[in-house]
């Protein structure tokens, strides 16, 4: 593994966002940044949930999830006293990237990452995240506690470094509000967003003046400096941002209305000073951990509750990165925060833990690299610069921090009752980390958390509403729905949200008719939100309603027009009504917002391969497969591809035998309308000397005098094929109305009995001990679009085969059918044996044209 | 280790004033002393004007 950088420069701009910075760079007024992305690759970064900043941009310096790297909340317990104290360092459990580059010989500056206090004793510098923040009035002494700094030599210049708000001048004040004398003058007493603005452009600069400084007077393999302001600014004045919200008064959107814009104007003449100073031949990488709605998805209000200010955060940030070796004015899809570390130390030319969630961002490279990996770097010995065990943190500092949060809304006051707020903290980490278990798919582990916090926290519906979400996830649904039911009676005002979560559970019990209901009712009050139409397309689409469910999807991406989720369901289901370049242009939309999503991939395929881009198809079911490897269809298509479009023997060989080796097996199907013949046909089966998966719970009677061949489990395809492995090398009855239930990991050998419609009507009439001459031809409609419904979807899949067999002639050449069915089959059967069940004296319910 | 802390002279996007600016800001620390000197000065230039109105 070769090292790829000399010297990598990370800046982190909390919360920064491409919707809010493509406007500014097409007008010309964030330079340095344009000068970055013409000069290297850009994209956007998809965040982690709970998008919680200490938790995300630890998560990016270790690439792990907070359940492995530990930092779950703003605030931890004091370990010593009855209170709580900012998110320490010394909470964080694993290696971040600068302790793994200390062990390796590198040198890192971190100037501010969130958290940092106490500083590491790294072999560069350290400048923590209470450094910038302040604790007494301007003129008086501004003591740094001890922790702020590493190395303590360098406590006396970095605290000459910093500025104090009542040092700014209306020179530097003006260009964020340039109102300001106007709002000095007319600004009522409770207005504090004039001070809101110095203390950030205090915090910042001093971050700043820390860096520069660092960057010039330390050598330096790794200068990684993270900046918070623009995140702290949006939550205090994205409500005035352009376009002016409802509810917003005239005089404050015209004081306000710059101040978002201009913080991002003044991040970028310090972006191009630290880019200077880190020379052309430095990589750099900036980045933010989430972005922040700035357009009709800006909440109106937020809840009163812990974290509510992150419902302002956007799922994307952004992503740039220049450097030798990296491609130009290109585009990096796919990336997430747990991609950062796994990154940098390929940079460094270093192997990637194996425990790290995260990936290399091959694709950002000029030319393709191999990464190196390790099990862990956890487990490798050197000095790591990291805290030992006992060190304690500075209370002061840390409370002045805490104090900022419960400003900004994040955390609640403490108030009198100091236990009760260590209670609520630890149940919020709790939280933080069933909510972090829930996006790795680990119901198992985040189910007991939240059962805890739904019995102690009765009155916090969101605890609620994920336990009743995970309970569902685990098909948990009497359970699920008594919670559901609970707290319908506990909470009058979260009714629409319950109305969505029943609806779900709804869907998953194959009920979709009765999960409109709530779903309709639930858009009286909600249809605001996005989820709401996300769930009302999926619903559709289950039913194959297909145009209701492209109308649900267009309004959730009127509502949010970054939904790749959205995108993807509107692509199935243009999919389906057969409008392929719709369907090729949503799911090529959902795949560039969401690069990770192996079932957008493989419907591109289809997409792509009914519309007749063979190659382009084949291109999206490989990735697919290279995300999903246990995806089978997409192997079956690109089978299909290779052998009869783009035919390459060699490509359609080795999908077959990735196939032949991965797929567990070929289950034998004889399917069709209920009275086409299927009985028989498992007859012959039987008589041919193939196992039979039955479990003979329906006896013999006068309608099937020689058995029905039915396996119970089958009734219930709908909701659990777990039980399909029993049928691996047998032959299994199912009937043509739940074909579509066959899960994808076998291959199927579907022998497909037709019959005259006249007469299966007249066989079920008899059956149904219904007079002949009364048919109803209403459901014989119904029966006929139900097959011809069968059809166009079993001619889709990929792994399944199908012959059609017909009932009468089977009766009249019983022999020819049992040698078509042995080919078929490719089995040795006894056709004699085949040809003998055949009885027909049971022909009973012959039509006037077969007869 | 070569003395960095000097301000940075004709490298200011305007005159370094007493009031500052945004621009010397950005520039980081080096901005900072450019600023903090002018201030120094111009104080020390006021002072100076004052004990000069003083004397006359």
């Amino acid at each position: 593994m070769e090292k790829k950088v000399k010297k990598l420069l990370i800046v982190g701009w909390d919360a920064a966002d491409w919707k809010i910075i493509n406007p500014l760079m097409d007008a010309g007024l964030m330079p340095a940044l344009e000068q970055l992305v013409n000069n290297g690759v850009i994209g956007n970064i998809a965040t982690l949930d709970p998008p919680l900043s200490p938790m995300l941009w630890t998560s990016i310096a270790t690439g792990k999830t907070a359940d492995k790297h530990g930092i779950l909340n703003f605030v931890e317990p004091h370990p010593e006293k009855a209170e709580v104290r900012p998110v320490t360092s010394t909470s964080r459990k694993v290696k971040a990237f600068w302790n793994i580059l200390n062990q390796n010989g590198y040198k890192c500056n971190v100037v501010g990452w969130w958290p940092s206090n106490p500083a590491e004793p790294i072999n560069g510098a350290m400048v923590s995240n209470l450094y910038q923040k302040c604790t007494t009035k301007f003129g008086e002494p501004w003591p740094m506690s001890p922790g702020t700094i590493h190395p303590p030599s360098l406590n006396e210049i970095m605290a000459d470094m910093r500025i104090h708000a009542g040092e700014l001048t209306q020179a530097h004040l003006l260009p964020f509000l340039p109102e300001l004398q106007t709002i000095a003058s007319e600004r009522t007493k409770d207005d504090h967003m004039v001070e809101n603005v110095m203390g950030l452009l205090s915090e910042c600069s001093t971050i700043h003046n820390a860096a520069t400084w660092l960057m010039e007077n330390t050598e330096w393999d790794v200068m990684a400096v993270y900046y918070d302001a623009i995140d702290v600014c949006c939550h205090h004045f994205m409500k005035y941002h352009p376009p002016q919200m409802p509810g917003i008064p005239d005089n404050y959107f015209k004081w306000y209305n710059g101040v978002v814009s201009s913080m991002y104007r003044y991040h970028d003449m310090m972006l191009e000073r630290l880019l200077k100073l880190a020379g052309e031949d430095t990589t750099v990488m900036l980045l933010s951990d989430h972005g922040f709605h700035s357009d009709h998805l800006r909440p109106k209000t937020l809840p009163k509750e812990p974290d509510a200010p992150a419902l302002e955060h956007r799922s994307f940030g952004i992503l740039a990165m220049k450097g030798p070796g990296i491609k130009k004015d290109d585009r990096v899809y796919g990336a997430t925060l747990l991609d950062i570390t796994p990154t940098i130390l390929d940079l460094f030319g270093l192997p990637v833990g194996q425990d790290m969630d995260g990936k290399v961002l091959a694709s950002v490279y000029e030319k393709e690299i191999k990464p190196g990996f390790i099990e862990s770097w956890e487990h490798v010995d050197g000095e790591t610069g990291m805290h030992p065990e006992e060190l304690q943190e500075d209370p002061i500092a840390a409370q002045e921090a805490l104090k900022q949060l419960v400003e900004l809304g994040y955390i609640e006051s403490p108030g009198a009752d100091k236990e009760e707020y260590i209670r609520q903290a630890i149940g919020i980490s709790n939280f933080n980390l069933a909510r972090v278990l829930i996006n790795k798919r680990k119901f198992e582990e985040a189910l007991p958390i939240l059962e805890k916090l739904y019995r102690e926290f009765p009155k916090t519906p969101r605890y609620g509403f994920r336990y009743a979400s995970v309970l569902h996830k685990l098909r948990k649904m009497e359970e699920c729905r008594h919670v559901i039911n609970s707290m319908r009676v506990n909470d009058k005002r979260d009714q629409p949200q319950l109305d969505l979560l029943e609806a779900s559970l709804l869907l998953s019990e194959k009920k979709p008719y009765k999960a409109l209901d709530h779903l309709l009712k639930a858009e009286k009050t909600i249809s605001h939100m996005p989820s709401l139409y996300l769930q009302l397309g999926s619903v559709y689409n289950s039913i194959s309603n297909w145009e209701d469910a492209i109308r649900a999807y267009t309004k959730a991406l009127e509502l949010d027009h970054e939904n790749a989720a959205a995108f993807s369901g509107r692509g199935i289901a243009c999919l389906h009504a057969n409008k392929y370049e719709e369907a090729i242009e949503d799911l090529l939309d959902s795949t560039g917002l969401v690069f990770h999503n192996p079932h957008a991939h493989y419907f591109l395929g289809e997409a792509l391969y009914k519309y007749g881009e063979f190659e382009k198809s084949a291109e999206a079911f490989k990735v697919c497969i290279s995300m999903e490897p246990g995806y089978r269809r997409a192997y079956a298509w690109l089978v299909k591809i290779y052998s009869e479009k783009i035919v390459d023997a060699e490509q359609a060989k080795k999908y077959k035998e990735f196939m032949e080796q991965h797929i567990k097996g070929t289950v034998t199907i004889v399917s069709g309308l209920p009275r086409s013949g299927t009985s028989m046909m498992m007859q012959m089966l039987a008589a041919g000397g193939m196992e039979i998966l039955t479990d003979s719970k329906r006896e013999k009677d006068n309608n099937n005098p020689k058995g029905y061949y039915e396996y119970d489990p089958v009734k219930r395809m709908a909701t659990d094929t777990s039980w399909i492995a029993e049928a691996n090398g047998k032959a299994l009855k199912v009937v043509t109305q739940l074909l579509h239930f066959l899960p994808p990991k076998f291959r199927y050998k579907i022998i497909y009995m037709k019959r005259d419609m006249g007469e299966i009507m007249k066989s079920q009439q008899v059956m149904l001990g219904k007079p002949t001459n009364e048919l109803n031809l209403t459901i014989a409609q119904v029966f006929e679009k139900q097959a011809e419904k069968a059809h166009t979807w079993l001619n889709a899949q990929p792994h399944i085969e199908v012959l059609c067999v017909d009932y009468a002639e089977t009766i009249g050449s019983a022999a020819e059918t049992s040698s078509k069915i042995a080919a078929f089959l490719d089995l040795d059967l006894d056709q004699e044996a085949m040809a003998k069940a055949v009885d027909g004296s049971l022909y009973r319910n012959k039509s006037k044209v077969s007869s | 280790m070569e003395n960095k802390n000097e301000p940075v002279k004709g490298k200011q996007p305007n005159p370094v004033t007493p009031d500052g600016s945004l621009g010397l800001l950005a520039l980081g620390y080096r901005g900072l002393i450019a600023w903090r000197e002018a201030k120094k000065e111009w104080a020390e230039k006021m002072k100076q004007q004052q004990n000069d109105g003083k004397k006359s």
